[in-house]
């Protein structure tokens, strides 16, 4: 078994990943079923880094036949976490705003409610 | 019943041509304390529910029911003091009759937090794809909050005073819904379903959820959860 530096990375980060996915539990921030769904994840590509044999299978029975390809599936895999990282500070901005909207809603009715006679 | 602070929270947008009977009929049933969150509206809304005696919180820009229904909870809890809110829709969808049997565990100090369900009893007509989408959001809810419910999406709730206490409503949007599920959840809180007409009417299928929103509603969920 020979482990790239890639590989290393993914791995350090995947053992974060379960850690942090099982604290995120124990903190009752996350369901059970989410921290299953994360851990496993986590669990399958840790497994692919460690035995490429069992993707280089994988990839025999979907029919993917060159391992190049893969430099299109991290391009892909990198897109996804990119979008998803822009959807969360959107998602940010959008509950800034919508905290906004309520704060200066409310203290402009208190102010009218005790204007009126 | 009568020494309770009940209060009656209306979220809406552009329902000028419902809200004064929605008040109306909340009124005949005796329900005097009633806030009305006029979400942006752009049409009458405000001065219908104000000459039909509701007391109208604008909120300055259209933010949708999660924020407004947090809006009103806020509002509330600072100024009023109160003992139980029961959110009610402003399309003419919910039946002032149901909200005593909705109040009663609360008010016999059984439970935190009752939620109506139009499942329970098969007293509405629900439409058949509607009943789909329903369940099947349903099995969706049970997967990721772990809570067991009949009616997940059913904006008539009475929230006991633990709930306007602990419950936190952060989306903004239609999926407040599964987020208070979630809410009961983590908090611990006790709850009960009670059965609930849902009125189906032209009017309130046009201005209601409409089916496909429930597809955006479930990736919000779950985006929530990665987030």
């Amino acid at each position: 078994m020979k482990l790239t530096i890639l590989g290393v990375l993914i791995l350090i980060f995947g053992a974060f990943a379960i850690s942090r996915a099982a604290l995120r539990f124990r903190g009752r921030e996350i369901s059970l079923a989410n921290a299953i769904f994360w851990i496993t994840i986590w669990i399958v590509i840790m497994i692919a880094i460690l035995f490429p044999d069992t993707t280089v299978e994988l990839a025999r029975v979907i029919g993917i036949g060159r391992g190049t390809d893969s430099a299109f599936l991290i391009s892909i895999l990198l897109l996804f976490y990119l979008v998803f990282r822009i959807y969360v500070k959107m998602d940010n901005v959008d509950k800034d705003v919508t905290e906004l909207s309520k704060k200066i809603s409310q203290e402009f009715h208190m102010q009218n409610k005790d204007k009126k006679p | 019943m009568q020494d309770k602070k009940i209060f009656i929270v209306i979220p809406a947008y552009n329902e000028e041509k419902k809200i004064g009977s929605v008040i109306e009929s909340l009124q005949k049933e005796g329900y005097s304390d009633i806030l009305v969150i006029n979400d942006g509206s752009t049409d009458r809304t405000e001065e219908v529910a104000r000459e039909n005696g509701a007391e109208v919180l604008n909120m300055i820009i259209n933010r949708g029911q999660g924020a407004a229904l947090s809006l009103g909870i806020d509002y509330l809890k600072k100024t009023c003091n109160p003992d139980i809110i029961v959110t009610f829709d402003a399309d003419g969808q919910h039946r002032p009759e149901d909200i005593a049997s909705l109040m009663a565990p609360i008010l016999e100090n059984k439970v935190d937090i009752a939620i109506g369900s139009r499942f329970l009893e098969k007293k509405s007509k629900i439409p058949p794809f509607r009943k789909i989408i329903l369940k099947g959001g349903i099995i969706f809810t049970r997967f990721v909050s772990q809570i067991k419910i009949s009616d997940t999406h059913n904006g008539f709730r009475a929230l006991g005073k633990k709930a306007i206490d602990s419950i936190q409503i952060t989306q903004r949007g239609m999926e407040h819904s599964s987020e208070i599920i979630d809410e009961i959840r983590r908090k611990e809180l006790v709850f009960k379903e009670v059965p609930v007409e849902i009125l189906y009417t032209d009017y309130s299928k046009v201005k209601g959820q409409k089916n496909s929103n429930f597809v955006k509603i479930g990736l919000k969920v779950i985006l929530k959860k990665l987030a």
